[in-house]
């Protein structure tokens, strides 16, 4: 039996030593938080997280991403790479619900701001640009736009596919948003040209449903670049919300650190310029457009430095101006992250502000709606666990 | 059983001098670079205390902790540190060739042995495949139990105000090559370990296609890992490093997980079969 003693003392050290090792690391893990309701209606945060950093003083990093629902909390450096891959987010998408309902249409198609959904159906605007370079600068480049639709009655779909040339110089395309209109689908594009500067370009493209043709529709921004030179920046960001049914695209184009607003009407294709006489110092804002107004977010507006906020909103159709919400108590100072959803702002504060809390407004009402905060399940540590946890993203599903 | 036992225990004592030989060498470079740096670190400390006129709570407050990962980076202690785990991992690769080709050299060739002996062929595959393992994880636990040593020479020597004492799991954590030696989280360990063996697995085949068709053998091999290189690429074709991939990361995992059994199960049959049919005496 001696004979056997290296390969018997090997074989059980191995064993006992990484099995040891592997029961203890599996009861390493770090606090679990939950979001909990301290006031208001619950149904404000189904299917929504909050994303922090856990701060530990004995771990080697200190820092742990953890995202954290009504459930509980997901700490994603804590999963194996192939459970990572498998559950990204915390929460159920509606890009799972998509999945789940329409597996083989959902293939390939992950731009949320791609898709147009209505009862009968689920339509998908993807645009791509290749990426073979030519040496003739004023050649064109070929880029794709593939549209697929599937009838959600019939249970069949319809792939659209045409190439469409561009100038040599966009880097990319991005969908933005789609609508239907007159059984068109009408998509608004950014192209991005980067060779020179970094210009984002504004396009419609139509796709009529019946004929299946296709049109590209350069928007000229008046006063705005459309081709880049050298040094040139100019950024666009659509105001509108992901998957929201619109027949006004609001564009705030930042250019030379100046900022312009336009009104594109998704039916006919006019831009128009947004001027707010008298309040132009609006567009200095955080600027959200939901339905016929925008709402812009005003941090700091209590005669005290840093404190409070307000939200004023614009009508499109009257003209008028409202200030929907204005809170003194809160301190929107830098620290602090928002998100809007519908006509609702979700607004949470960095380091442990006042309490890692949750405030959900209606913009509409200007009432508070859902106060909710950020609390660790284990009694133990609880205070020091909450300490820990510094909050900094809201996912409201939106991206 | 038995014969397959007595044939592992066989490959064990043969290389064992060699092993513990690394163990001792691992030992005593590792804990002999925590010493080192350790001692850098105080006197560094001392130092700055020194000529800034600091207290030690000063010079925590300016440098913050020093934890046992710190020493890896004290002059040259990550070679000392790091340098025996590359030096076993080159050997070990080294002798999972040579523990085939030494059965056959010298002139009363150990191969006649082992080929003539009344058991099945497959005892002496996975006695030989069993031995590689047995070291590596040898050598993964020696590495688990040596941090617990580490830790307690670098708290002896530093001061408790400057020195923060951190788990094991969160020191093998810390992006080294421990990490992929001993990985966070079982699954893993199950998957990287998995994926080793596939490779020893298709190792031995092509060291078994040699053996049975000599010069025509290395023709063989390099069809072999063509093939292999097409069913690897498999992923790829798939899309698995792209955002809008046509395949959900599921299927694409699903499918990985499938090549690896292919490739280690075919490996594994094709390499039975050269050993039991084509190698002769």
């Amino acid at each position: 039996m001696r004979k056997y003693m290296v390969t018997a003392v090997l074989l059980v050290f191995a064993v006992v030593t990484i099995g040891t090792y592997y029961a203890q690391a599996s009861q390493e893990t770090p606090p679990n938080y939950k979001l909990t309701m301290v006031q208001g209606d619950a149904s404000l945060v189904e299917g929504i997280a909050v994303y922090g950093n856990y701060v530990s003083k004995d771990s080697t990093f200190g820092i742990e991403r953890a995202y954290i629902t009504t459930n509980g909390t997901d700490y994603p450096d804590e999963k194996s790479a192939i459970s990572q891959s498998l559950n990204r987010r915390p929460m159920k998408t509606q890009l799972d619900r998509w999945i789940e309902e329409h597996r083989q249409f959902m293939r390939g198609k992950t731009n949320t701001s791609g898709f147009y959904e209505n009862e009968e159906m689920l339509a998908y605007v993807n645009a791509t640009v290749d990426t073979k370079r030519s040496n003739d600068p004023s050649a064109k480049r070929n880029a794709k736009l593939s549209i697929s639709l599937l009838n959600k009655q019939k249970n069949n779909t319809l792939e659209i596919t045409s190439d469409i040339n561009v100038d040599h110089d966009i880097s990319d395309m991005y969908v933005q948003n789609v609508q239907l209109v007159n059984q068109q689908l009408v998509a608004m594009v950014f192209l991005n040209h980067s060779a020179k500067g970094y210009v984002s370009e504004p396009q419609i493209i139509r796709v009529n449903l019946t004929t299946k043709e296709i049109t590209n529709e350069p928007l000229t921004l008046p006063g705005a670049k459309s081709v880049a030179a050298n040094g040139d920046n100019q950024f666009v960001r659509l105001a509108n919300q992901n998957l929201d049914h619109t027949d006004q695209w609001i564009l705030s184009v930042s250019k030379d650190n100046h900022k312009k607003a336009y009104q594109v009407d998704v039916k006919t294709g006019q831009i128009s310029p947004l001027t707010f006489q008298g309040h132009e110092m609006l567009l200095n804002n955080i600027m959200n457009a939901y339905g016929q107004k925008i709402y812009f977010l005003q941090k700091a507006v209590s005669s005290k430095e840093n404190i409070g906020f307000a939200v004023v909103s614009y009508d499109l159709v009257s003209k008028e101006y409202e200030t929907t919400l204005k809170n003194t108590n809160i301190d929107l100072s830098e620290n602090i992250t928002y998100a809007f959803k519908q006509d609702h702002l979700y607004i949470m504060g960095y380091k442990n502000f006042k309490g890692n809390r949750l405030y959900v407004f209606n913009l509409t009402s200007g009432n508070l709606e859902y106060e909710g905060k950020v609390v660790s399940t284990e009694a133990a540590n609880q205070a020091e666990d909450e300490a820990n946890m510094d909050l900094d993203f809201i996912d409201l599903d939106q991206f | 059983m038995r014969a397959f036992v007595k044939l592992l225990n066989f490959e064990m004592n043969r290389f064992a001098k060699i092993y513990i030989g690394l163990m001792v060498l691992t030992v005593a470079l590792q804990l002999a670079a925590v010493t080192i740096g350790a001692n850098h670190w105080l006197d560094s400390a001392n130092e700055a205390m020194r000529v800034n006129q600091w207290t030690l709570e000063q010079y925590h407050n300016m440098t913050g902790y020093i934890q046992l990962n710190s020493m890896m980076y004290a002059r040259y202690n990550g070679l000392l540190y790091f340098g025996p785990i590359f030096l076993s991992i080159t050997v070990l690769l080294i002798y999972s060739c040579f523990i085939w080709y030494r059965d056959w050299r010298g002139k009363n060739t150990v191969v006649y042995r082992l080929l003539t002996l009344p058991s099945n062929r497959a005892n002496l595959y996975f006695a030989k495949l069993v031995t590689i393992l047995l070291f590596v994880f040898g050598l993964v636990a020696l590495q688990i139990i040596l941090v617990p040593l580490e830790r307690l020479i670098a708290q002896s020597i530093l001061p408790a105000e400057l020195y923060r004492n951190i788990s094991v799991f969160d020191f093998l954590k810390y992006p080294t090559v421990l990490k992929v030696l001993v990985p966070p989280y079982f699954s893993e360990f199950v998957l990287y370990y998995g994926l080793g063996i596939t490779g020893l697995i298709v190792l031995f085949t092509a060291i078994l296609m040699e053996r049975s068709y000599r010069l025509k053998g290395i023709g063989l091999i390099v069809l072999y890992l063509a093939v292999l290189a097409g069913l690897a690429s498999v992923p790829y074709l798939m899309g698995y490093n792209r955002y809008d991939s046509y395949f959900y990361p599921g299927e694409i995992i699903g499918a990985c997980l499938g090549l690896i059994v292919i490739i280690a199960g075919g490996s594994l049959w094709y390499s039975l079969y050269l050993l039991r049919k084509k190698i002769s005496v």
